[in-house]
């Protein structure tokens, strides 16, 4: 997608109005890192749809809301103040650090040391990527008893070359995720507290390939280990050239029609 | 007491003070959660309820909302509106996704037979400010083409896709993506660089 496509459709991206092939291509346009105006163009439309909200008179809703509420805050306290810089690819990148804090344990954090020796030469493309390492790497210690994709993480964590990329949310979704990519980006493993499969639904993994108007590829289902959500993108399609990673929500199975039913995160691999 | 009285003032300082409440709720203070959805959640009731058709499904989205704003106040930006356009764009998101796993089979056709006889009624608490925006907001709309300002109606608060709208409406897919593209520029210029 060029920019001046992608401006002709900023202003339905920004109503949530354009079909799961169009959005996928458009996400991954915006996460490339060159533009012309692409993100101020987004920007734009994206505060004119916010306002549009004002035009309905408002509705109460029943007391009983607000009960349901503080019921459920009170489970847990709110994540931790991140500070970030600033930029979209850097909130990102928090977003999923965030993600990865909420389920740190003192003992992880023992095992971060360990780990820490280990992945000295490991060489990341993103703004906190210490913290991505650290974190990525105590999760994956975590998990690796019982998980042969996350000892293969950990042993691609390691290797020369190796980076960790963010996923960033979409359509206003509450979830992070990271992957760790082989320096010939030839094999990527995604990582993440936030999607486990349920009993009904799936989370797809999809490969963008390079080229105008390329459809995404399927490259296989998120698995769960020890509360963590692993996928392995499929390296035969890896190895034919990517763009951009992406997840989708999907019914069980994965999607029934061979496109992302709802596109939940992205990441750009280009640049 | 120091806080809460602070909340209070916060509050009645309007919008800025919303902002100042998100900075609260980050820190993990209750209260000022409960402040801000006195606040705006009758807003993100209003989109809710207009894309759901349903109160039950409506206040599910409301509550799913708050308690994402309680996990997730440190990521608000002031650049990126006023938290009231903010929390409702996250209603309408999760509004959305409900309206679609749902299923489309009879939404496009509901979406054509309903017109805004579905929109609540104003509050009778509502605030001169929050008329004066709604007046601005649907003046800006109605400035627009009928035709135009249809696509807009049925993307933005009936949910539909662009392909949707070209069905439903039995308009060529590329004459509705026009529509779209001129409409939101135009919605643009009216709302975003006229003082509000």
């Amino acid at each position: 997608m060029t920019c001046a496509e992608f401006k002709e459709l900023v202003g339905a991206l920004a109503l949530e109005a354009l079909d799961a092939d169009e959005l996928l291509a458009a996400r991954a346009h915006l996460a490339e890192p060159r533009h012309e105006g692409c993100p101020e163009a987004f920007a734009r439309a994206t505060a004119t749809a916010r306002l549009l909200s004002g035009a309905l008179p408002e509705a109460k809703p029943r007391d009983r809301v607000w009960r349901t509420i503080a019921e459920r805050i009170g489970e847990r306290a709110p994540r931790r103040r991140w500070a970030v810089a600033s930029g979209w690819a850097a909130a990102a990148a928090a977003a999923a650090v965030a993600v990865i804090l909420a389920g740190r344990s003192a003992r992880l954090r023992t095992e971060l040391e360990a780990a820490r020796a280990g992945t000295a030469a490991v060489q990341t493309q993103v703004a906190s990527s210490a913290d991505l390492l650290r974190q990525c790497t105590a999760q994956l210690e975590g998990a690796k008893t019982t998980s042969g994709l996350a000892r293969e993480a950990i042993v691609l964590l390691e290797r020369r070359g190796s980076r960790v990329v963010a996923f960033a949310p979409q359509g206003g979704v509450a979830a992070g995720a990271l992957a760790v990519v082989a320096s010939d980006a030839r094999r990527a493993i995604l990582l993440s507290t936030a999607l486990l499969p349920t009993a009904t639904r799936d989370y797809q993994l999809w490969i963008i390939p390079p080229g105008k108007g390329a459809a995404p590829i399927p490259a296989g289902l998120v698995v769960a280990a020890e509360g963590i959500a692993l996928g392995d993108f499929e390296p035969k399609v890896l190895a034919r050239g990517a763009v951009a990673l992406a997840i989708s929500a999907e019914p069980k199975g994965g999607s029934p029609t061979g496109t992302p039913t709802q596109v939940v995160l992205i990441a750009a691999l280009a640049g | 007491m120091v806080t809460s009285l602070w909340i209070l003032l916060v509050v009645a300082a309007g919008a800025a003070g919303a902002q100042e409440l998100i900075g609260l709720i980050a820190r993990g203070n209750r209260g000022a959660l409960r402040s801000l959805y006195d606040g705006v959640s009758g807003r993100a009731m209003a989109i809710a309820l207009r894309i759901l058709g349903s109160t039950e499904e409506a206040e599910e989205i409301v509550q799913d909302t708050f308690v994402e704003i309680w996990r997730r106040a440190s990521e608000y930006r002031a650049e990126r509106g006023a938290p009231a356009a903010w929390i409702a764009a996250m209603a309408r998101s999760r509004a959305i996704d409900r309206l679609r796993e749902r299923g489309r089979a009879d939404k496009a056709a509901r979406a054509m037979a309903s017109e805004p006889e579905r929109d609540p009624q104003p509050l009778p608490f509502e605030s001169a400010a929050q008329g004066q925006e709604r007046a601005r907001v649907r003046a800006a709309l109605a400035s627009l083409p009928a035709e135009q300002r249809r696509v807009v109606e049925l993307a933005y608060f009936e949910g539909l896709t662009q392909t949707e709208i070209a069905r439903a409406t039995g308009d060529p897919l590329g004459t509705v993506k026009t529509r779209i593209r001129l409409a939101m520029e135009k919605l643009a210029g009216v709302l975003l660089e006229t003082p509000g």
